[in-house]
């Protein structure tokens, strides 16, 4: 098992990066759905 | 509420093997649309989007469904907990939506395999057809990623799972 951080560490680095990438991929996603921009979901 | 040790390694058991089947089901599903895409005779393409359609209701969802229920039995039942380590919550934020984008996406995959769009495979469903390919290697990093987190367990543990900690003794956690 990891050892946790001692008590009153924040929010760990990695975990910073991971919800970075996570809200610019979300937003990405979005975008690229609301603008039309991909082929899909009975687009043809 | 912590399981018995009996109950959390069967858990354990199921929630590995589900979670490994769903990635070694996507990158089947992956190849069958690499397949699909790059074959230029309609009826082969056809008949090899009509497997992948297969592949995800009798494979890919349910594999899907177990992966999360079990996984949320594990973090329930174990001292894990859902929400005391950073690493269960970035597992959850992968697997939940990519569960959600799954069934989403199980439309075009219909699409695809239905025998009335047969002749529109080469042409107007081209882009779907790459879609798939490209939906398929996306779902593969998004359960590659869910399982480095789980053999690396990343450290960190959330305000709330300070507090638990110092409120109980803390057990040895069995999970994935």
């Amino acid at each position: 098992m990891t050892p946790s951080p001692p008590a009153g560490a924040g929010m760990p680095r990695w975990f910073k990066i991971f919800a970075l990438v996570g809200v610019v991929l979300a937003g990405a996603f979005l975008i690229a759905h609301l603008t039309g921009n991909v082929p899909t979901h009975g687009g043809h | 509420m912590p399981m018995p040790p009996p109950l959390r390694r069967i858990a354990l058991t199921a929630h590995v093997s589900t979670s490994v089947g769903w990635f070694g089901a996507v990158a089947a599903f992956l190849a069958v649309a690499v397949a699909g895409l790059a074959t230029g005779d309609t009826d082969r393409a056809h008949g090899l989007y009509v497997a992948a359609d297969v592949m995800t209701w009798a494979v890919i969802v349910p594999l899907a469904g177990a992966s999360l229920g079990t996984g949320l039995l594990q973090s329930l039942g174990t001292s894990w907990g859902l929400l005391r380590h950073y690493w269960v919550i970035a597992k959850l934020t992968l697997t939940v939506p990519a569960t959600g984008v799954l069934l989403l996406h199980t439309r075009p995959i219909g699409q695809l395999a239905d025998p009335a769009h047969r002749t529109a495979l080469a042409g107007d469903l081209h882009g779907l057809r790459v879609q798939l390919v490209a939906d398929a290697a996306a779902a593969l990093l998004v359960l590659l990623s869910a399982t480095v987190l789980a053999v690396v367990k990343p450290r960190g543990t959330t305000a709330y799972g300070r507090g638990r900690a110092g409120a109980a003794p803390r057990k040895s956690p069995v999970t994935t």
